[in-house]
């Protein structure tokens, strides 16, 4: 990063010099306008702000990946103990019941909703990165030119600078 | 991160409950878990390509002719207050039942008759029958003390009534004619135990 120092040659000149322009809201003479930077012009990158529509947008997409990966998540949870319930590598002592049927069909059921939640989530998520990269807002590059020295209406005269970088 | 762990819980849901042969006995009909098939010799679900038909099995006996309650096996010397009477039976398909006849001792004042079988749910379901003098069976079905679970593997059922002193009684082991699995599980293995004891 480059240093830039700004050294402001005041000549306060007197008011019946220039009388038209002894307003401070008059805008200055000699502002930069963009254009190829020499090597001795100070160049300043402002980087873009997203808009509220745009921070929205990527909220509302995020959410809606947050709360369908919370779906999956409950029936990751719900499969998880109906699966535990069931499931048997030793001698339960049990009967194999229609109760033990319906757990299956339950983790069963819960592992394929969690599937599709997952899935809708993840599409979200995607969804949510592409737009946030998509929508990047542009930064721009504002370039100050040092050669010229720039001359700004005062109340009651102007005031000369020159800027320079180090 | 977030990805990793959606993904990781994502590939978990995927897998169905894991139940490996042995961990079940057979339920109602010979019900067992996908890929297995109910083990006729000890009632347990195991793959499919291993399963055995029915056999009594060790100890279970099935006897011939005693299929009436006038041709009932003989209980003998029981008193007011008998000891527990227990054993093993099994009724292959096409047995109509077993019998088990006694006499109540005529110097009782009064006598009663606890009997409980109980038997795997895998196969037919099996009942209790009482006949006084050879006549007409009737089913009876008392509430047992000691009921079977829902998930148990054997269910049981009791009989409990007042015998008359004197008499001659006996006690049949019969199908009910449910969860026979279509018929093609129409048999089962017992175990059979009464006492008489004071009302």
């Amino acid at each position: 990063m480059r240093c830039v120092g700004i050294a402001v040659l005041g000549v306060m000149l007197m008011s019946g010099v220039a009388p038209h322009l002894a307003h401070a809201d008059v805008e200055p003479v000699g502002l930069p306008v963009p254009r190829r930077a020499r090597r001795q012009d100070v160049v300043i990158d402002i980087p873009g702000e997203r808009t509220t529509n745009n921070k929205l947008l990527l909220a509302g997409i995020g959410g809606a990946a947050l709360i369908a990966g919370a779906i999956g998540t409950y029936f990751t949870l719900d499969w998880k103990s109906a699966s535990d319930d069931v499931a048997a590598s030793q001698p339960t002592g049990e009967a194999w019941t229609p109760r033990h049927v319906e757990l299956v069909a339950r983790a069963d059921r819960s592992a394929g909703r969690a599937g599709i939640a997952y899935g809708i989530g993840g599409a979200f998520l995607l969804g949510a990165i592409v737009t946030y990269i998509a929508t990047e807002p542009k930064s721009t590059r504002q370039i100050i030119p040092t050669r010229a020295p720039t001359v700004t209406p005062t109340q009651g005269g102007m005031m000369l600078g020159k800027m320079w970088s180090f | 991160m977030r990805i990793a762990i959606l993904t990781a819980l994502a590939a978990a849901a995927c897998t169905s409950p894991q139940i490996d042969p042995g961990a079940y006995f057979c339920g109602p009909d010979g019900a067992c878990p996908e890929g297995q098939a109910c083990n006729g010799p000890d009632n347990v679900c195991v793959a499919a390509s291993t399963a055995k038909p029915f056999e009594c099995g060790m100890g279970f006996v099935d006897v011939v002719g005693d299929d009436t309650a006038a041709t009932g096996q003989p209980v003998t010397g029981l008193g007011c207050v008998s000891i527990q009477f227990t054993t093993l039976g099994c009724l292959q398909a096409g047995d109509i039942g077993d019998w088990f006849q006694f006499d109540v001792p005529d110097n009782c004042a009064a006598v009663k008759v606890d009997a409980r079988v109980s038997f795997p749910v895998a196969f037919e379901r099996l009942e209790l029958q009482l006949s006084k003098a050879n006549g007409p069976p009737a089913t009876m079905e008392s509430p047992c003390s000691a009921p079977s679970t829902a998930d148990s593997p054997e269910e049981v059922r009791c009989l409990s009534a007042v015998l008359e002193p004197g008499a001659h009684y006996a006690i049949g082991v019969v199908p009910d004619g449910t969860q026979n699995c279509d018929a093609r599980c129409a048999n089962n293995r017992y175990t059979f135990s009464f006492q008489l004891k004071a009302p």
